[in-house]
């Protein structure tokens, strides 16, 4: 049985991964929403998007609304691959007991 | 790593969650506001309606005259601080602004052609219509206590004109414009 993705796997990184998947497939988040829906701190947060940027599955992207720097942070088609693939192999570890209680039974 | 099958299961609900949390969230973006702002319109206005019956019309005018232009100018500053930017969603916002603006075209043309016969009648025929509206935007945006909250207006607004017209000013203030308020404040306490 497939275990699930270990980059995703991590409490923080799942969580953030599933607040980005949310959203629509164009859409990009505020880091500052982010931090602040997550309780976590600015270098927090950096280390674990860095952790997710390193494999592809998002993207950050830094820019000014007015003179104040904003960063904003997107899934990647490739992070949203891997976040369907990692709730897959949630669902098949889950129906895996269905099945040994199946055999169990018979 | 071995997960079992009860930790997936608990891990699952828990994205779920969050999934259904953050969708929320986003799109009350600035409803939380909105939604007070026309409760205490409503308030003040079905009071005026209540007890100064021959000023009503210069409540309703003014009160919805402030309460677009707050509206709309709430509307332009949060899209500078969204917390979101997506050009599915800007032009998600832009249909929905449409619509609104047609509605009220439509509203007072239809006012135009069949005045209500009453300030009672047309006072319930705006209020339902405006619910109507808004039951159609919490099917459109899957958002449950939007479609509730306007089933529930219409509800207490039909109650009023049936049961207490004497009363009806009074009533709406208190339950409609109170639920507007409340509405606005529990997604502004529990959706953050």
């Amino acid at each position: 049985m497939e275990q699930p993705d270990p980059v995703i796997h991590q409490p923080v990184r799942l969580r953030l991964m599933a607040m980005l998947s949310a959203v629509e497939a164009d859409a990009q988040v505020d880091f500052v929403y982010l931090r602040d829906r997550l309780k976590l701190t600015d270098g927090n947060l950096s280390v674990h998007l860095s952790k997710l940027e390193e494999a592809g599955y998002i993207q950050q992207v830094k820019t000014f609304v007015g003179r104040k720097p904003r960063t904003y942070v997107h899934l990647t088609p490739r992070g949203r691959a891997a976040f369907a693939e990692y709730i897959a192999a949630l669902e098949e570890i889950i129906h895996s007991l269905g099945d040994h209680r199946e055999t169990d039974c018979s | 790593m071995d997960l079992t099958p009860q930790a997936a299961q608990q891990t699952l609900e828990d994205i779920r969650q969050l999934m259904r949390q953050t969708r929320a969230a986003l799109a009350a973006e600035g409803a939380d506001w909105i939604l007070m702002l026309w409760g205490l319109i409503w308030i003040v206005a079905f009071l005026g309606t209540q007890f100064l019956p021959r000023q009503a019309p210069w409540f309703w005018w003014l009160g919805v005259g402030v309460g677009v232009l707050l509206t709309v100018s709430l509307m332009l500053g949060l899209r500078r601080w969204r917390k979101v930017h997506s050009e599915s969603l800007r032009r998600l916002s832009w249909r929905i602004f449409g619509f609104w603006a047609l509605l009220i075209t439509y509203a007072c043309l239809w006012i135009f052609l069949w005045m209500p016969p009453s300030n009672l009648k047309l006072n319930l025929y705006l209020v339902t219509l405006a619910m109507f509206a808004s039951v159609v935007m919490g099917l459109w945006l899957e958002a449950r206590l939007l479609l509730v909250l306007s089933l529930a207006v219409t509800a207490l607004a039909l109650a009023g004109y049936f049961f207490w017209p004497a009363y009806y000013g009074l009533w709406m203030a208190v339950v409609g414009g109170g639920s507007l308020l409340g509405g606005g404040l529990y997604i502004r306490l529990k959706w953050r």
